[in-house]
């Protein structure tokens, strides 16, 4: 049998073109010279001992962590009831609330970040850190929320209420039938939500401050000074932190199987 | 007091917008109940009013002379069996089955026993640890029956059970339901819109149309003596033609048409004077050539053969007539005498043998 030829040969450009700049970066990570330079010269692992050494990095790092964790949990406790309630029942202002909670996706999110500074921070005075966690939940509602709808649409109401005719309490459906069966798409708005809260820059950029800046935006900071490999080398440690997020959830929660 | 009494019963999804109104419906102990109509009539709305997943707007539901109108679904002890299946898809066939029983606190040997049990009634023992979705269509539906049994419930609720199987495999389930039904005497409510499944399942068939009972009775009655004309065309009742009632001694109505005078059956309201549709079905009319001789007290019509179908055991002729287009059936076994020389376009007499056809109002 002859091998089709045409779709490798897309294949293996769509992986140049995925995997080249990272390959870049990564490569580039290792030179030695001061400045950020393709192809590198000579080989060190300096540029690695620097991104550890700088203060700025290891705070901001754990403090990602700190508010995409918090942001995500308190985006699946928000949305994955929301997305369950906006499904099953019909009630006054549904259609409202469901626009509502996939609006911050179509606005720019340097808007959102400016109003959440504005109304948030400006009105408040809530101290940098849960201004971050509450800005970022409001990001990734639409993602849970959308995300749950789907595997919820999935599952048809038949299930539930048969369910309820074999004597099952509302709660007890929910967490003996709906539950297991929107897993994988709560895993995966898990994920997404993570990677897009650690990663971000534009919301971050109007809720950060002296001492309270995360990762991106401390490497943002960095950049207007320094153009040497950290930056590269410090890409690397968290593309390798993302992938590896990826991979222990995948080993430990099977998660492959919501991409299916 | 009926096992089940549901006494003018109205049920609709929002204020204001009913789908069943003025509903009144008592079910005896052990009885299978049919709710049979088209699709949007009422029948499966009234089943969900029953299973308690929608509320009564008005009027009330007595189940063993208790009231059930504010009875939550999941203390009502009703059994549904769904036309999707609705297995739990991340559950076991044993744990589907064993579901409701562990609600009830049924544990240990006993559990597995009833399972069992259940599942052996329904002959799916040995297929405990599949998943939902390792089985056939034909499986799943049985496993929810098992599942809905095993609770030994007061009311058994089907939801047009065989609707997503193929034809020979909704026969054999057929037989097996009306087994397990008989078996276990339990109280049975079955909405479909398959009239041989109604009438082949059922103690008592109720016919619905847009909301409201058209007509409550046997299988034989209501398919012998439909009360109406929607009735009528829902059990094979094919063909009509318009008359006018000149006359009406004891149950035959003597109805005049352009094409002579036709004794009918009488359908609901039909008076002296009524205007009428006569309903008959394909299998009642004989058919001959027209120069043939045609037997005495029938109703004689003349037409031609527009088409002719042949379906194995029948032979289906379209006929057109001054009265209109009718359809007539005809034995294929039957064909050698009298139907040999009948083809398309041929001349054809068609015969009503008298009070085989119903007049109904219009």
């Amino acid at each position: 049998m002859k091998e089709a030829r045409f779709p490798q040969i897309v294949l293996g450009l769509l992986m140049v073109f995925l995997l080249a700049p990272f390959l870049i970066i990564f490569i580039a990570s290792f030179g030695v010279n001061a400045s950020l330079q393709f192809p590198p010269q000579g080989f060190t692992v300096n540029w690695f001992r620097n991104v550890l050494d700088q203060p700025s990095f290891v705070s901001g790092f754990y403090l990602s962590v700190q508010v995409a964790a918090a942001s995500t949990l308190l985006a699946l406790v928000l949305g994955v009831p929301l997305a369950y309630a906006s499904s099953r029942y019909t009630f006054r202002g549904q259609r409202a609330i469901q626009v509502l909670a996939t609006l911050p996706v179509i606005v720019p999110e340097l808007v959102l970040g400016l109003a959440l500074l504005r109304y948030l921070i400006v009105a408040t005075d809530l101290p940098l850190r849960p201004s971050l966690m509450l800005g970022h939940t409001t990001l990734l509602i639409p993602y849970t929320v959308r995300i749950t709808l789907a595997s919820l649409s999935n599952l048809p109401y038949d299930i539930e209420q048969a369910a309820i005719s074999l004597g099952a309490s509302r709660l007890t459906t929910f967490f003996k039938i709906v539950v297991p069966n929107i897993r994988d798409g709560v895993l995966t708005s898990f994920v997404l939500a993570f990677i897009l809260s650690f990663n971000n820059v534009p919301v971050s950029l109007f809720l950060t401050g002296i001492g309270t800046a995360t990762l991106p935006i401390q490497m943002l900071l960095y950049m207007e000074y320094n153009f040497d490999p950290s930056i590269a080398a410090l890409s690397t440690l968290l593309i390798i932190f993302s992938s590896l997020v990826v991979l222990i959830t995948e080993r430990l929660l099977g998660i492959s199987r919501a991409f299916k | 007091m009926a096992f089940l009494e549901l006494t003018d019963a109205a049920i609709g999804y929002q204020k204001g917008t009913l789908v069943v109104d003025g509903l009144n419906l008592s079910v005896q102990e052990g009885e299978l109940v049919s709710f049979l109509g088209p699709s949007g009539c009422g029948k499966t709305t009234t089943l969900r009013a029953i299973a308690g997943f929608v509320q009564l707007q008005r009027g009330n539901l007595n189940i063993a002379s208790k009231t059930y109108n504010d009875v939550p679904a999941n203390k009502r002890n009703i059994g549904v069996v769904f036309q999707s299946y609705a297995l739990f898809p991340h559950l076991s066939v044993f744990d589907n089955t064993a579901f409701g029983l562990r609600l009830r606190k049924v544990r240990g040997p006993d559990l597995r026993r009833r399972v069992a049990d259940a599942l052996e009634m329904v002959g799916l023992s040995g297929f405990e640890t599949r998943l939902p979705a390792q089985l056939s269509g034909g499986q799943q539906q049985r496993v929810a029956m098992a599942r809905a049994v095993v609770i030994e419930p007061q009311l058994l609720l089907l939801d047009e059970p065989l609707s997503n199987l193929d034809a020979k495999l909704r026969i054999e389930l057929r037989t097996q339901l009306q087994r397990l039904q008989k078996r276990l005497g339990v109280t049975s409510i079955y909405v479909t819109h398959d009239q041989t499944e109604a009438l082949a399942l059922s103690d008592r068939i109720v016919v619905m149309n847009a909301g409201k009972i058209e007509q409550l009775g046997s299988p034989e009655d209501i398919y012998q003596q439909p009360a109406t004309l929607f009735v009528a065309q829902f059990m094979g009742f094919a063909n009509q033609f318009n008359g006018h009632v000149s006359e009406i001694v004891g149950d035959t109505a003597y109805v005049d048409t352009p094409q002579g005078t036709v004794q009918t059956r009488i359908g609901q309201d039909v008076t002296r004077g009524s205007d009428v549709t006569v309903a008959f079905r394909a299998s009642t009319a004989e058919l001959y050539p027209n120069d043939a001789d045609t037997p005495e007290d029938t109703f004689r019509i003349d037409g031609q053969v527009i088409l002719r179908t042949f379906e194995g055991e029948n032979i289906t002729y379209l006929i057109s007539t001054a009265l209109g287009e009718f359809e007539v059936s005809v034995s294929s076994d039957s064909v050698s005498s009298n139907h040999a020389h009948i083809h398309e376009r041929a001349a054809v007499r068609l015969c009503l043998p008298e009070k085989r056809c119903i007049a109904y109002v219009h």
